[in-house]
């Protein structure tokens, strides 16, 4: 018996004693005491409860990374008492979730009894109270025997073929937006391995990790570890702490998920200097910055973004033999350049033997010019604008991690809107109409849509870049990305946009073939170009400012030849874009179905899509005649399409 | 000739006159109720104490439920102890209120005075995810006590006459 549970006896008896003294007959003596003797029976069983759940949360505390680190961190618990409205803000963002432990809570995903099929193997799913469980094939087998491949280690015959089965408990898990991912802790310390399967919240379906992101259909899928990569940039600190001979992880951050300290630095020395009372009040009628906490929101446009970009750039690191030991080295306020330099374009030599690497991140994060064009390395697009280079543009211009409007984007208030721009480039307020030859508060005078269109992909969706520039049909036709003109106007030519760059901005008119000339861009894009220029196209069919634009009637006809797509996301974009247009609302369609299921949809959506828009005497009723080809043009495209290998590293 | 002892049929323990008697009842209560606020006064100081000194034990967030308990220990501490002050003036403002149900008002204020306060400091001791320690089950029984005695009491003023 605990010292807990026997100070509740004593002093529920001690409460009783003098009610029984005033309890004349023996009957009611007995049922005080019979109550009584209950009640200590019922602490004893909840007693027993509680240390097992405390027992569990012990167990599975051992097999996630340890919590605390070095080095000053002391965690947000410890920010709130004096900042509970930062702390507020913080805690309703998607950064504190980025990782979290599981519970009723946090889980998203349907583990009620649910199996899965990956690959030809099987995966039951079911939830026990708080705890979820998958019984899935070894994933500490599946490690090993990755690990004697990698080695050229031989595998004895029939090893493959029978491959042990076990339950595994959901240990931790990522994201709370769009998706959510799984993990499951393994033999080797505290080793995360990724659970194949993502749960997409809009659909609310469970899909193959592989299948939610822009990759090769004939890559497979690799056993991802947690602690190898995304410590990085989904917990706050994180050092990997591998033993190089063993494998075993011992893997440790200061927090799960992106808190306090990822942006303000270690706090330890601002909580034990501000613990004195008068030193707080003597802060608060300061204007002075507190000089033992990093700031971002006092620094200048350099600093304030190094901070962001820790995570959303693309950056080397130059201290790998220290990072397993000690995680990455940068502080906030530090001289980020020198520890964890930003990756720059650089095409030389990709296809030299031993820059296999350097060919996958350079073709899987950038455009051909140098523009990135991933999701989530939005400082490394911006540092490329001359807003950041010769202006003051910083993450926080538009972006407030606190006093945000919501927290899809964490944009502070009205920058969503033109007022994000006139903060620097107000003279264009009142000559708006007169700059973008689109009428005021059109779609087509929202400055983001010319200057950052969504030619970035991660998410499964465009993304809006964050290198601010001009369109241009010659960069179009240059580099393959498409322009935020024909992004809106789906229906028109490069040719087209052409034309009207160089009549309202005095562009030259670049040379292109007769197909450019009149063959509407996105549908060019969207049935020759690559995975990635199919994803753009795909997704902005179902974009609401273009679809107005362009009208949608004649959408169906091109989205159908995509639900055919060998890759994964082109087809999901698709459906997704497909089900915005009226009469495709209830359209079924399984975008990771068999083959010949996406065969007959592509068909009965062409049916449907005829059906509507076909008169009966056969003529196309559509308001963008120009937008359609004939069947044979269209199969003529596909069979051009650019299918070379890709991979996005979002 | 002596004084003749009157007869107790439960005369085991406390006599039936220590029980019942008015005068010792107001000042059992005046002297609990009294020490009872200077305790939980003296717990308010400490409280206040770790505010000011940002003490991370007892605000930080993950001892957000210690806050909670030992802030309502603090409040129904000092609440009851001026019950219980009440409750004194009480007995002697009402000499009709029958001996029996005042005997018990009191036994039950004094059995709620102890259980609620501890309660809510026990279960501030030892949080576990969230949830407050075990010594949070003498919460509702000190609880189902004070309504008891609340009860009696205005039975018991309800034959208050002038």
């Amino acid at each position: 018996m605990s010292f807990e549970s026997l100070t509740v006896v004593v002093l529920l008896a001690l409460a009783l004693l003098p009610i029984a003294r005033r309890l004349r007959s023996l009957p009611t003596r007995g049922a005080l005491l019979l109550a009584y003797g209950l009640a200590v029976a019922g602490v004893y069983w909840w007693h027993g409860v509680i240390e097992r759940k405390a027992s569990d949360r012990a167990m599975l505390a051992q097999k996630v990374p340890e919590l605390g680190r070095p080095g000053g961190y002391v965690s947000s618990d410890n920010c709130r008492s004096c900042h509970p409205g930062h702390y507020d803000s913080w805690h309703r963002s998607y950064h504190r979730t980025m990782t979290q432990l599981p519970s009723r809570d946090t889980v998203r995903g349907n583990f009620e009894n649910v199996t899965l099929e990956f690959q030809g193997e099987k995966f039951h799913l079911e939830r026990k109270g708080d705890e979820y469980w998958v019984d899935m094939v070894d994933p500490d087998w599946r490690y090993v025997q990755t690990l004697k491949r990698a080695a050229n280690r031989p595998i004895s015959p029939g090893e493959d073929s029978n491959p042990p089965r076990t339950k595994k408990r959901i240990s931790m898990l990522t994201g709370s937006h769009h998706m959510q991912a799984y993990w499951i802790a393994s033999q080797y310390g505290n080793m995360q391995f990724g659970f194949p399967f993502t749960y997409l919240f809009h659909d609310q379906r469970w899909a193959p990790r592989n299948d939610v992101f822009l990759i090769d259909p004939s890559i497979p899928w690799i056993q991802q570890v947690w602690n190898a990569n995304c410590i990085n940039c989904h917990s706050t600190g994180g050092q990997p702490r591998q033993d190089p001979t063993t494998k075993v992880m011992n893997s440790r951050a200061a927090e799960l998920g992106i808190s306090c300290e990822s942006c303000h630095g270690p706090g330890e020395e601002h909580v034990r200097i501000n613990s004195d009372p008068a030193r707080r009040y003597t802060m608060h009628g300061s204007t002075n910055a507190d000089s033992t906490i990093f700031n971002p929101g006092r620094q200048n446009h350099v600093k304030a973004s190094e901070v962001c970009s820790q995570c959303h750039s693309i950056r080397r690191n130059i201290h790998k033999d220290q990072w397993n030991a000690e995680g990455v080295h940068y502080w906030p306020g530090d001289e980020i350049e020198s520890k964890a330099p930003l990756v720059h374009y650089d095409d030389s030599n990709l296809n030299a033997p031993g820059n296999e690497k350097k060919k996958a991140l350079m073709e899987g994060s950038f455009w051909p010019d140098g523009q990135v064009r991933v999701s989530g390395r939005d400082f490394t697009g911006m540092a490329a604008s001359g807003c950041y280079q010769r202006g003051q543009l910083s993450c926080l211009s538009c972006h407030l991690l606190h006093n945000y409007e919501s927290t899809a984007h964490q944009l502070a208030r009205d920058m969503d809107g033109n007022q994000a721009c006139y903060q620097c480039h107000g003279d264009y307020a009142a000559k708006i109409e007169q700059h973008t030859h689109h009428r005021a508060g059109s779609s087509g005078s929202l400055c983001y849509n010319c200057h950052m269109p969504h030619t970035s992909y991660g998410l499964l969706k465009a993304i809006r870049s964050h290198t601010i520039n001009s369109p241009s049909a010659k960069s179009s036709l240059d580099t393959g990305r498409p322009n935020a003109c024909n992004l809106c106007h789906l229906d028109k030519s490069l040719g087209w946009t052409a034309g009207k760059l160089n009549e309202w901005f005095r562009q030259p008119l670049p040379s292109m073939t007769a197909e450019e000339q009149t063959t509407p861009a996105s549908v060019t894009w969207l049935l020759k170009g690559d995975a990635g220029q199919r994803s753009l196209i795909a997704w902005h069919m179902g974009w609401e400012p273009a679809r107005a634009t362009s009208g949608q009637q004649w959408i169906p006809r091109y989205l159908a030849e995509t639900l055919v797509d060998p890759y994964a996301n082109v087809r999901y974009l698709t459906q997704r874009s497909l089900k915005t247009i009226p009469g495709f609302e209830s359209f079924h369609y399984d975008y990771i179905g068999s083959v010949a299921h996406r065969t007959e949809a592509r068909q009965r959506a062409l049916d449907l899509w005829k059906g509507k828009s076909v008169s009966k005497e056969g003529n196309v009723t559509l308001p963008q005649p120009d937008a359609l080809l004939k069947d044979d043009k269209v199969a003529d495209m596909i069979r051009q399409r650019n299918n070379r290998r890709m991979e996005l590293l979002e | 000739m002596s004084k003749s002892r009157p007869v107790h049929p439960q005369s085991s323990g406390e006599s039936e006159r220590t029980l019942n008697d008015p005068t010792v009842l107001t000042r059992r209560h005046l002297r609990f109720g009294w020490w009872t606020l200077l305790l939980f006064l003296s717990l308010g100081l400490v409280l206040e104490a770790l505010h000011a000194f940002k003490a991370s034990g007892y605000l930080s967030v993950a001892h957000e439920t210690r806050r909670l308990m030992w802030t309502l220990a603090h409040a129904h501490g000092t609440l009851l102890g001026i019950i219980n002050i009440a409750f004194a003036f009480t007995i002697r403002a009402v000499p009709q209120w029958p001996a029996r149900s005042r005997s018990f008002a009191s036994a039950c204020l004094l059995g709620s005075t102890l259980l609620m306060p501890a309660g809510f400091f026990l279960g501030g001791i030892n949080v576990r995810a969230g949830d407050p320690g075990l010594g949070i089950v003498l919460l509702p029984i000190g609880g189902l006590l004070l309504v008891a005695a609340v009860l009696l009491t205005a039975l018991g003023a309800s034959k208050y006459r002038e």
